[in-house]
């Protein structure tokens, strides 16, 4: 039998080996995990090793499959991507090749998920597996972070032992896992604190932590909850003339109803469908308050004739988080925040300027915004910024505390050369300033006034109706059982994709 | 091994012991017991020998029987341990076979999956009768476990598995089993160890696709492309399985939608209007995946949706806008989406796009700007209408940051090139540029060019340059070559106010360390020795508009890309060859990888042939810089791509004005092919010249090293020409020569294995001989008729016969393998020729332990291929 190494420990273990190697290379760097999926093939399927690294570089999981490809991967694979075109804080592309192993990873959940492989793999396949270990993981674990992977890292063994198989993907659907994966997860509650962002957390507003598993082994209580969470993309000029929108949109579900009893949803009764649709629709020549889709693709076990015919979506929920349908709408929306910059010059000094931004929230009082960020890249000839926001104490002179207050804050990032105006609660209707003091560099005034931007707002706003107009009418869950009322939860959820303001 | 201490060994061993003393049942026991157990393995994975623990390990485990989690952290234990201690697994195999006639099938499944895992050759026997009654489970799960177990056995003991059987059992589980993941086990298993050959029938993917909707979205995946080999019997058959397949391009898993994209534009490529509809289909859920997915799943896509993009740009240019960068998008994705951009750019769209890069080009992010100015400066190069555009680029030059100045410079002179109608409105802004803001080197051999070329509508250009003469040694070579040129150039123009620059530039030039400059300094100053007017006939001569510029990937490569669709080949843009371990594939015998000899072998071969090639043919310039291009598997970097002009030897002219001469100093020996003596003198002065001048050639234009520019200094570039003239002189005589009397006779009917085929041409390969031809158009195509069959009987009437032909339809280069055998000694003699489009030519490699031999094939090929 001949020996390998792993940083620098001798591994008495044969080459063609299946094995697992739980590695914390230094206390300073965190970790990865690492499964290797190998597979041989003319037919692209795999040749992986699947591991898991921290940000750091830490190995948290290590899993070889095929015993192909070498050990100090992880060593390779972490040195390569930090430091990709030799500078830090570049993002390396989802694959590349070293040596002739081929890496290639995600990057979720703080944590990068990498597949090695000597062949010439399909990247969509390779990227995906690792998606989907990951989403696993989210639906046993509640969410992923390096913490959660570590303390239950026997269980990501377990799971990837049922996923993968000698590196040939296995079936994966949650089902499955339930029935063969046994051991418990161990939830870890998240230490930030509420409201935060989770590392990884933005794939969908849907905060509930707990594991699929919960419901059947604990009697925890049953529930559905049902997102429609909609990502808007906008370019405005600095007149506020909308130039493009686009919305991509998913009904995202998380189930946690046990015995998996099928569900029926109801979408909008006026809901167009694809580009055939609107062409029939054009011939009535209407243009009404019609909820047009230009395209869609809906969860396999959904039975399509039925949406075609009822805009009906019936299906048998798998347990976990998944998307039932993503779509894309060209539809124009009301534009929920506009930003109006303007630029001043001192009139008394040659290396000041003014930069106001005014910020109005163009929605119904009843709904909030919350995590409203404006962004602002100012460019290298800026030295000084100073910022004044508008009544930062509004919420004393009101004396409305809960719904009407609000803070706001202004921060200069000098070494991103961002300027950040941050306002956690953004009630609809009201309008906002940010004075900006800028100074610059002698005689670039001009040139300050011209490169600046363009200006960015983030922004998670909840509350009917979506900016498509879909909606869920209804749902159903089909299970003949007296007594049987699940909480179902039902969310529409406004984000911005990419929301710009472009001054020039 | 490792320096933990002992201590935490033994901690967990007593602990093992004292745990397993309790009775099993109780649950905060079981609790311990796991706990225990978790310790263990976590000590393990990090290298520790734990295989002391087996026995209280086993003892513990054994009375929680009932404690599944528990038995299967037992498992993954033992897996590691049997391997550091097969003592250890010997003791346990009697455990693992009972676990597989357990009642619980989850049991049976992980006894049966752990079984194959040991890798101990002691217990094959073993391992082989639990995988056996595996394949016979009534439990789904088993079955699966046992299929796999199969094809770990057959890496460990192929011998066993062929005796047992057990490939055949798969084989007919393949048809009968009822559960899809077990059948698509089976299909893995058999295609791993070979057996699928030829064995991809209409029945079994009538089968398979009837049943594909039951299967994992990964599973689903490998039967697509399975099926994707398979050649449809009729017409009606093909568009049948695409039908069927319809339901792949709406899946929500990016990997089922890419693996039936290739499988329609495959299947479609001989019906036009359908491989047009695939592509008017693929719109919508393509952009579904790019704009809604995670940006490494949005990547791969993009990836694969470039390919298609430069491919079939019209299908795809209303798209433009979903290719837009979002400011959060990585900066990997930023970069490729600009790249679909330019490739789906035409007179519809180009307006909009630059609008879109100019505001990239305000971006904070350098790479970004810099990738935005580029794309404007291509995209005013592919779209002619160019006003608007080339418009932005003189606005840029306002912006006043060095490394936007210093992109837009360098894209401008590629423009001028292009539209030299355009120097008016540029060249006024382009020298109003301050001198010191232009830093990098490529920019100010650019800025220097500019110079050079539009010097008379300068008003102070003369003192510019006598300025960067004057600091001639602080200089990058690039922009002292560059600096040489245009002095020279402005000197015939402006002859009183160029001299001082020009005297200065020429003797620091001559002084220079750098070879390429002194050679091109001396040449510039020897050819003014002979007069300036006759040195002006050389260097300022009207040079040809260039009309398109080099693709940076061959036609050639970009088919090889497209076969190799939905692959890492399109993240990489090369084919595999260029990335994928050879030695890994050699393995596998099948004719593609035959072809290429033993492991790196062929890699070698490969690059060889691009580059003879290149040689080969006179419009070499081109080529062999888009062979470098290839090679190094990266975008290049050249800021300003070679330059073909259009006709003649004005590819060579293209380049650098310098060469211009070179080009119309050859055209006349091209067209007289076999060379009289006299002009033989007169190209070895040419050759002398050239000497000087080749080198240099790829220098000033880019930095990515063609393979003129790596080639050795002076020598260098009359070799190249004496090759170039060789070829002519070469193909004329090799037609003339009477045929071989060597005495060597072929035998008719030689017989080889591909074994022997791949170790003699790795062990033959000092020695090799060969040879370049260039072909007819009629060659060519009597080459690719019939399937290749004309072409190899043609070469069969010489007694060589035919081991290898590239599969029918495959993308340029063709490459063939023959052999053929002595009659008196039997020594062998095996010949690769590659055959390839653009140019027309055929290049040969032989082999053979024997010299004459070879030396006699050779001769016979020569003739073969010149009576083609």
């Amino acid at each position: 039998m001949e020996s390998t190494t792993l940083w620098g420990y001798e591994l008495p273990f044969p080459r063609q080996d299946l094995y697992v190697a739980l590695i914390a290379v230094a206390s300073f760097i965190p970790a990865v995990v690492l499964v290797n999926a190998l597979v041989h093939g003319v037919l692209n399927i795999g040749g992986l090793i699947l591991f898991v690294l921290s940000p750091r570089g830490d190995t948290i999981i290590f899993k070889d499959f095929r015993g192909n490809v070498p050990k100090t991967s992880t060593e390779v694979f972490f040195r390569k991507a930090k430091f990709w075109d030799g500078q830090d804080g570049k993002d390396a592309p989802p694959a590349f090749h070293v040596d002739g192993v081929q890496y290639l990873h995600v990057k979720v959940g703080g944590l990068y998920w990498v597949a090695t492989s000597r062949e010439n793999v399909s990247p969509s396949l390779a990227l995906e597996l690792l998606m989907r270990v990951h989403s696993i993981c989210r639906d046993y674990f509640g969410y992923v972070s390096e913490e959660v992977i570590r303390r239950n890292f026997l269980l990501v063994y377990e799971l990837l032992d049922e996923i993968i198989d000698y590196g040939f993907p296995q079936n994966s659907s949650t089902e499955r896992l339930k029935q063969f994966v046994l051991m418990e997860p161990m939830i870890v509650k998240p230490r930030l604190p509420g409201g935060a962002k989770l590392p990884g957390g933005a794939t969908g507003p849907t905060e509930v932590i707990k594991s699929v598993l919960d419901t059947d082994r604990t009697g925890a209580k049953e529930e559905i909850f049902v997102d429609i969470v909609e990502k808007l993309t906008a370019i405005f000029d600095a007149q506020g003339h909308q130039k493009s929108s686009s919305i991509v949109g998913a009904i995202q579900i998380k189930s946690y109803l046990s015995g998996n009893p099928p569900i029926r949803l109801g979408l909008s009764e006026n809901l167009i469908l694809g580009r055939r649709d609107a062409r029939a629709l054009s011939s009535y020549g209407s243009d009404s308050d019609a909820v047009m889709l230009d395209t869609y693709s809906i969860y396999e076990g959904v039975s399509a004739e039925r949406f075609d015919a009822e805009r009906v979506l019936e299906l048998v929920p798998p347990d976990g988080q998944f998307a039932l349908m993503n779509y894309r709408s060209s539809r124009s929306f009301r534009p929920p925040f506009r930003v109006y910059p303007l630029v001043e010059d001192d009139m008394y000094t040659g290396d000041k300027l003014t930069l106001y931004l005014r910020l109005l929230a163009e929605y119904p009082a009843t709904k909030t915004a919350t995590g409203v960020e404006v962004t602002v890249p100012l460019p290298r000839s800026v030295v000084r910024v100073h910022c004044e926001t508008d009544a930062p104490n509004e919420s004393k002179l009101l004396a409305l505390p809960g719904k009407g207050a609000f803070e706001q804050a202004a921060d200069w990032r000098e070494r991103d050369r961002k300027l950040v105006w941050s306002l956690k609660n953004l009630r609809g209707g009201r309008e906002h300033t940010l004075r900006c003091r800028l100074t610059v560099e002698p005689g670039t005034v001009e040139s300050t006034k011209r490169d600046y931007g363009p200006i960015m707002v983030q922004f998670v706003l909840p509350g009917k109706p979506s900016a498509s107009g879909l909606d869920v009418r209804y749902m159903k869950i089909l299970k003949e059982e007296k007594n049987y009322a699940p909480s179902r939860w039902f969310r529409v959820v406004a984000m911005a994709n990419s929301y710009q303001i472009r001054p020039h | 091994m490792s320096k933990k201490p002992k201590g935490e060994v033994h901690e967990v061993i007593n602990a093992l012991e004292h745990l397993s003393a309790q009775s099993g049942t109780r649950p905060d026991v079981v609790q311990n017991k796991r706990d225990c157990f978790q310790k263990l393995i976590r000590y393990m994975t990090q290298g520790i020998d734990m295989s002391a623990a087996f026995v209280p390990a086993t003892k513990c485990v054994a009375l929680s029987k009932h404690d599944l989690p528990l038995k299967k952290m037992l498992y993954l234990y033992l897996r590691t341990a049997a391997k550091q201690n097969a003592a250890v697994a010997l003791l346990v195999v009697q455990t693992l076979l009972n676990d597989c006639k357990d009642l619980d099938p989850t049991i049976r499944g992980l006894a049966v999956r752990s079984m194959c895992s040991l890798r101990v050759p002691e217990l094959m026997e073993n391992v082989f009768q639990a995988v056996d009654a595996g394949l016979r489970d009534s439990h789904p799960y088993v079955r699966e476990a046992a299929v796999m177990g199969v094809l770990k056995c057959f890496h460990q003991d192929p011998a066993g598995v062929r005796m047992r059987g057990l490939l055949e059992r798969v084989d007919s589980l393949l048809s009968s089993d009822s559960d899809p993941q077990v059948v698509a086990n089976c299909l893995y298993v058999l295609q791993q160890a070979g057996m699928l050959e030829g064995r991809v029938t209409r029945q079994l993917v009538i089968s398979l696709l009837n049943h594909i909707r039951s299967f994992s979205d990964w599973a689903q995946c490998f039967v697509l492309e399975l099926v994707s080999s398979y050649p449809p019997a009729s017409e009606e058959e093909r568009f049948d399985i695409l039908e069927v397949l319809d339901f792949g391009l709406n899946h929500a898993n990016s990997a089922v939608v890419m693996a039936t994209a290739k499988l329609f534009l495959h299947y479609t490529l001989g019906f036009e209007q359908q491989h047009h509809q695939v592509l008017e289909t693929l719109k919508d859920p393509l952009q579904t995946l790019i704009q809604g997915r995670e940006a490494e799943v949005v990547y791969a896509v993009l990836c694969n949706f470039l390919v298609l993009a430069q491919r079939y740009p019209m299908a795809f240019s209303q798209l433009y806008p979903e290719f837009f960068c979002r400011y959060d998008d990585p900066s990997y994705l930023k970069a490729l989406k600009i790249e679909v951009l330019i490739a789906i750019a035409d007179h519809t769209n180009a307006y909009e796009i630059a609008e879109e890069m100019t505001q990239y080009v305000k971006d904070i992010d350098e790479d970004l700007a810099r990738a935005a100015i580029r794309a404007v400066g291509q995209i005013a190069l592919k779209v002619p209408d160019v006003n608007g555009i080339l418009d932005r680029l003189l606005l840029f030059l306002g912006y006043e940051k060095d490394y936007v100045t210093a992109e837009t410079l360098i894209q401008m002179t590629d423009v001028l090139r292009r539209y030299p109608d355009a120097a008016e409105a540029c060249v006024e802004s382009i020298a109003a540029i301050p001198q010191e803001s232009i830093a990098e080197p490529q920019a100010r051999a650019a800025y220097l060019w500019v110079l050079g070329e539009y010097g008379a509508q300068i008003q102070d250009a003369p003192y510019v340059l006598e300025a960067f003469a004057d600091d001639f040694s602080l200089e990058e070579p690039p922009v002292k070559l560059a600096l040489l040129t245009a002095c020279i150039k402005l000197f015939f123009r402006r002859p009183p106010e160029c001299r001082k620059a020009l005297g200065s530039a020429l003797a620091a030039g001559v002084a220079d360390a750098s070879q390429e400059v002194h050679d091109k300094a001396l040449l510039y100053y020897r050819l003014l020795q002979q007069g300036a007017g006759a040195a002006q006939s050389v260097v300022d001569v009207q040079r040809p508009m260039v009309t398109s510029f080099a693709d940076s990937l061959s036609a050639e490569t970009q088919d090889r890309i497209f076969d190799e669709l939905n692959t890492l080949s399109v993240v990489y843009r090369a084919p595999a060859s260029t990335f994928i371990d050879a030695e890994q594939a050699a393995g596998r015998v099948e004719q593609d990888g035959l072809d290429m000899g033993a492991g790196a072998v062929g890699h070698k071969a490969e690059q060889e042939s691009s580059l003879t090639q290149a040689q080969a043919s006179l419009l070499d310039v081109s080529d062999s810089s888009a062979a470098a291009a290839d090679g190094a598997a990266t975008p290049p970097a050249a800021p300003a791509p070679a330059a073909v002009a259009g006709s003649g030897g004005g590819g060579l002219g293209g380049l650098d004005d310098l060469l211009s001469f070179g080009g119309t100093g050859a055209a006349p020996a091209a067209a007289a092919p076999p060379p009289p003596p006299a002009q033989q003198s007169a190209a070895n002065l040419l050759g002398d010249l050239m000497g000087g001048a080749a080198p240099s050639a790829g220098a000033p234009a880019s930095l990515a090293a063609a393979p003129a520019a790596a080639a050795p200094t002076g020598g260098g570039g009359l070799g190249g020409l004496e090759d170039l003239l060789g070829g002519f002189g070469g193909g004329g005589s090799a037609a003339a020569a009477p045929p071989p009397a060597s005495g060597v006779e072929l035998l008719p009917q030689p017989q080889l294995t591909p074994q022997e085929f791949q170790q003699s041409w790795a062990a033959w390969t000092p020695g090799q001989r060969a040879f370049n031809q260039p072909l007819s158009a009629a060659a060519l195509a009597s080459v690719e008729a019939n399937g290749y069959k004309d072409f190899t009987a043609h070469i069969g009437q010489a007694n060589v016969a035919t081991f290898a032909t590239p599969r029918e339809g495959s993308a340029t280069p063709l490459r063939f393998l023959f052999h053929a055998q002595a009659a008196g000694n039997g020594s062998r003699v095996l010949v690769q020729v590659t055959v390839s489009k653009s140019p027309p030519a055929a290049a040969a490699v032989v082999k053979s332990d024997s010299p004459e031999a070879a030396e006699h094939v050779l001769g016979l090929l020569q003739t073969l291929l010149l009576t083609l």
